[in-house]
């Protein structure tokens, strides 16, 4: 084939330009370590690299908010913990009260007040804030001082039922505030299942246990009473429901129980004639009234015999709410450490799933230096033969001979 | 009359001298482009019949012809348009996929830091430095969009800035091929071909070929005509008609090429341009810049959209519903934007173009034709050019496209059109709406409130809302549970009852509409006693709630809100990246092979044509021997002269 000179010399630098032209890729992808820079070098690889780091990025959110309801959970366990403590006293308290033969007014008022004292506390732990000022039992309420004092003692919730979840991970969220209505409220009054009282109009000395509810238990409000027309009879007892229908009837006989519609209750003492007592369906009540209701039974007592009554049955409350309480306090405790255990298993997912999303986006767009190092010198090698060819071959040319 | 010697060695002298003339003709333009190597043919002069035969009288130089082949010229003139449109096409795809692959202009990383930051006030929604964290990175977003139209608006006024220039030079290069033809015909005349002129045309062709591609036809009379595409005249004879760079009159938001006549009429030739880097600069005008601003208009109508519709079913600490969160995408401005009218429109209509489902939207742009009162309105689509609705009145709702066009003012004329194209101007007119902290509405907009005393065992999940008429919620909604008729009382607004029944309706959602405000759903498990209540109210101070952010998070993170429910943002994004270093990478390869069938017609017509400087040394060499022996014949014819006058003399 006839060359001509220019393409001679076109060619020559062709080849060159082309060399170089690798050379520089080879160069900033060595500077880079990456394997390409804009997307048409590998356009597989710049779509799949997009995604991996939106998942890498996906996976460390998740990871970050999994730490902040950690740092939250933590919190609330350290305040439920003192309230627990709280709680320990106060029916420590009420043990000793229930177990002092003798009481007078002076000292009823004494262990009142520390009850008071423990409620205080208590209101203090339930207003909790965290670094952020943020109110660790107010529901989604949370820049409002969820409890406060609305008079006469009274605890009153100003949060909300809301509990705010985070994801934590991919279609796993977990909840990170608690509602105070939640965690200090919805104990069960009484024994669960009902309430006893006693009448404030007795006049006896007859005090109501709390009893107790079989499965059958018919809820609804049941009146007891003593009946005794003459003190020369067996005093005998009636219960009526709310229609006044009489539904169980017998002998008194103190402590003995005495069953109707599924219930069992035991009256102690010497009750009058006309003395009542209530049985009503338990309600829900918060750890503040519970310790309040105790307060006031041991402020309210009297010194006569139907007064020492009624705070016999009140203390009897106190302990058996006080009881639930805890309770209620320790199953929260345990959700919490239920939480922490799934933030931490999710963690370990998280961070095994950021390592596997790291590696395949390192193995998507990341130089394989020594490739790449073996194809620098093996650019540069054949750039310098071509450079050497052509420095040797264009001095050829017939003309250098015909001077 | 005997042979002449003398002038026998003179016609030799001749012949080497038109040699020696031709091949330092060769090498002085070794180096000039597009020149053919250039030989004289010589033959021997006519013999005398004298004594023994024919005595010959010399030689003579007949003609000086170029070393050419029509068909090899040609296939490098379609191979360097071929690779021009491609190489053109691939410098400016490149540039976009840079654009848009590239972290520091991309959208991707803004979009992130905004998702990441819509979460870290879902973490902490009474943080006042988690939403303005928020705020900034919105800010960061529009931003984003923001310049990267600008950059894609640069991008297209570059484009027309090139296709101006190239036509410029296009008309300079065929007026001078005009001129050539002018010249080759006169020269025609001598009757022997004017070879220079023809190599010059011929070079003017493929340079021509470089900015457009160009089908040459040889006249008899040896002019050229030229034609762009099948049969736009560029040059006929010694005139030209050239381009002129307009609007185009199909598709007003393009670049348009004009054939001007006699006359100044102009006929536009646009989709007859192929090849040359005009080919490749049109093609990627309205391929893949076109589809870069459509997708980018898409992305922002989505993200504000999504934002805006789940930012107002929340609630902001204040106690306010949630307004638009980003720039709503019926403004007024971006409506009317979304309505070019033909400049040839007779009628004084103005559209408006109102967008009701983005998620439908499929990235086209669309024509709306009017032909009066019996043909009515049709719209096509302009990527495939279906016909995707027809009807008699505006305005009127294209449900399959997602939009509404209406008319803003005055009427369309019969033959009257409007180019219609849903996302122009979205993501430049994309900024933050919502003014401060205080009013990103993180929280859900009613809570249910905790009531004392209940005796049952009921529990009342989220309220979730939706067809928010924009008035917050006030007082509180009772339910009261009436157990003898399984139904809840509803007291102060709205009344009336909702039925539930523990056993069957434990866990089901119960919908509740207010007046006034808007749909309630939440659900109800387990069993509420009689008379047990539950209160539903707004939620003002709901501070710590964080649903709404929640919700936005998935809204804008996982839903998939592009192109008919198969992308999310990102997704849609990555798709556009992906797309583009495709193309890319596509049209460098094409180029790349281009290249090649380019050298190869090159090798192959330097093979032919070009100048070999050792060939010509070779030729100098010869013909200065044949030079200095046609000398020596003179010179012994003189000697045999002498010889015969001294005998003579003798």
């Amino acid at each position: 084939m006839r060359i001509s000179t220019q393409q001679f010399h076109q060619r020559a630098v062709d080849m060159l330009h082309e060399q170089q032209t690798r050379l520089v890729q080879t160069q900033r992808q060595l500077a880079t370590g990456r394997r390409f820079e804009v997307a048409a070098e590998d356009p597989l690889a710049a779509g799949q690299a997009l995604r991996l780091t939106r998942e890498v990025a996906t996976t460390e959110q998740y990871q970050a908010n999994a730490n902040a309801v950690r740092l939250r959970q933590e919190l609330q366990e350290a305040a439920l913990g003192q309230v627990t403590e709280v709680l320990h006293q106060a029916r420590e308290l009420l043990v000793q009260a229930h177990g002092a033969a003798s009481f007078n007014a002076n000292e009823r008022h004494a262990f009142a007040q520390r009850l008071e004292q423990h409620l205080t506390s208590l209101v203090g732990f339930a207003n909790a804030r965290d670094g952020g000022g943020e109110y660790l039992f107010a529901g989604d309420q949370s820049g409002t001082r969820p409890f406060s004092d609305a008079g006469q003692g009274q605890v009153v919730y100003q949060g909300d039922l809301g509990q705010r979840h985070i994801p934590i991970g991919p279609g796993v969220s977990a909840a990170m505030t608690a509602s105070g209505a939640e965690v200090f409220g919805g104990v069960r009054e009484g024994n669960g299942r009902f309430v006893t009282a006693a009448d404030p109009s007795n006049t006896g000395s007859g005090a109501i246990s709390i009893g107790q509810a079989r499965g059958d238990w018919t809820s609804g409000a049941y009146r007891l009473t003593i009946v005794q027309p003459a003190p020369a009879r067996p005093p005998t007892y009636e219960v009526h429901d709310a229609d006044d229908n009489l539904v169980a009837a017998g002998d008194y006989v103190s402590g003995a129980p005495i069953r109707f519609q599924g219930a069992e209750v035991a009256v102690t003492g010497s009750p009058a004639h006309g003395d009542t007592f209530q049985i009503t369906p338990a309600g829900q009540r918060d750890l503040f009234s519970i310790l309040r209701g105790a307060a006031q039974a041991l402020t309210e007592a009297g010194e006569v015999p139907a007064g020492r009554a009624r705070l016999q049955v009140g203390l009897n409350r106190g302990l058996a709410e006080l009881d639930a309480a805890l309770d209620h306090v320790l199953s929260q405790r345990a959700q919490i450490g239920a939480r922490l255990d799934q933030i931490d298993r999710q963690t370990d997912a998280n961070e095994a799933f950021r390592l596997v999303a790291t590696e395949a986006l390192s193995e998507v767009q990341d130089l394989n230096y020594a490739e790449a190092a073996m194809r620098l010198q093996t650019g540069m090698l054949a750039l310098e033969a071509a450079q050497r060819s052509y420095v040797s071959i264009q001095d050829l040319s017939l003309f250098r001979f015909l001077r | 009359m005997g042979v002449n010697l003398i002038q026998t060695g003179l016609s030799g002298l001749n012949a080497a001298r038109s040699g020696l003339a031709t091949t330092s003709h060769n090498i002085a333009n070794a180096a000039t482009p597009g020149y053919s190597r250039q030989r004289v043919f010589q033959t021997a002069a006519t013999p005398i019949h004298a004594g023994p035969g024919f005595v010959g009288t010399g030689t003579r130089a007949v003609d000086i012809q170029r070393s050419y082949d029509q068909f090899l010229t040609r296939e490098l003139q379609l191979e360097t348009a071929a690779a021009a449109q491609l190489r053109t096409h691939h410098t400016q795809a490149a540039r976009l996929d840079a654009l848009l692959s590239n972290s520091a202009t991309s959208l991707t990383p803004v979009l992130q830091g905004f998702f990441d930051a819509v979460h870290q006030a879902a973490a902490e929604p009474a943080s006042g430095a988690a939403r303005q964290l928020l705020l900034e990175q919105m800010d960061r977003v529009t931003e984003r969009f923001s310049l990267m139209d600008q950059r894609l608006q640069q991008t297209r006024a570059g484009v027309v800035g090139d296709i101006r220039s190239h036509v410029d030079r296009i008309n300079t290069l065929s007026a001078e091929v005009a001129r050539l033809n002018r010249g080759v015909a006169e020269a025609r005349g001598s009757g022997s071909a004017p070879n220079d002129l023809l190599d010059r045309r011929d070079e003017l062709v493929r340079q021509l070929a470089e900015h457009a591609g160009v089908t040459p036809l040889i006249q008899g009379d040896g002019t050229l005509n030229l034609f762009i595409g099948n049969g736009v005249p560029l040059v006929v004879g010694s005139e030209t008609m050239p381009l002129a760079v307009g609007v185009s009159s199909r598709d007003p938001s393009a670049t348009g090429l004009f054939s001007v006549g006699h006359g100044g009429t102009r006929v536009e030739v646009t989709g007859q341009v192929q090849g040359g880097a005009l080919g490749g600069l049109i093609d990627f005008e309205r391929g893949l810049l076109a589809d870069a601003e459509r997708q980018l208009g898409l992305f922002a109508l989505g993200l504000a959209d999504a934002a805006n519709a789940q930012h107002r079913l929340g609630m902001d600490p204040v106690g306010r519903l949630g307004g638009d969160l980003f720039t709503n995408v019926n403004s007024p401005a971006l409506q009317v934007a979304r309505a070019i009218g033909q400049a040839d429109n007779q009628g004084n209509a103005w559209l408006e173009v109102r967008i009701d489902q983005v998620g439908t939207l499929n990235g086209s742009d669309y024509r709306l034709t009017y032909d009066g009162d019996e043909g009515g309105y049709r719209l096509i689509r302009a990527r495939d050019n279906q016909i995707v609705d027809t009807f008699a009145d505006l305005p009127h709702s294209v449900a399959s496209e997602g939009f509404t066009i209406r008319l803003a003012a005055g009427a369309m004329d019969a033959g009257d059109s409007f180019w219609i194209r849903p996302a122009a101007g979205a993501a430049g007119a994309l900024r933050r709406v919502a003014a401060d902290a205080s009013s990103l509405a993180l929280a859900a907009p009613v809570r249910a409130d905790p009531v004392g005393g209940n005796i049952g065992e009921a529990r009342i999940g989220p309220v979730t809302v939706s067809a928010l008429s924009g008035t917050a919620l006030t007082g509180a909604i009772t339910l009261t549970y009436d157990a003898a008729n399984a139904r809840f009382a509803v007291t102060d607004p709205p009344g009336g009852t909702l039925a539930y029944s523990p056993d069957s309706d434990s866990g089901a959602t119960l919908n509740l509409a207010v007046p006034g405000f808007g749909e309630l759903a939440f659900t109800m498990t387990g069993a509420p006693a009689d008379a047990d209540r539950f209160v539903l109210a707004g939620n003002a101070q709901g501070v710590g709630d964080n649903r709404n952010a929640l919700a936005l998070a998935a809204q804008l993170q996982e839903t998939p809100l592009l192109f008919g429910g198969s992308a999310t943002l990102t997704e849609g994004y990555e798709r556009l990246v992906t797309e583009v270093g495709g193309r890319t990478q596509g049209l460098g390869f094409a180029a790349e092979t281009q290249e090649k069938l380019v050298r190869w017609a090159q090798d192959a017509r330097e093979a032919l044509s070009g100048v070999n400087l050792d060939e010509e040394a070779a030729d100098l060499l010869r013909l200065q021997q044949a030079y200095e022996a046609s000398a020596r014949v003179i010179a012994v014819s003189n000697d045999l002269f002498q010889t015969l006058l001294g005998a003579l003399r003798g």
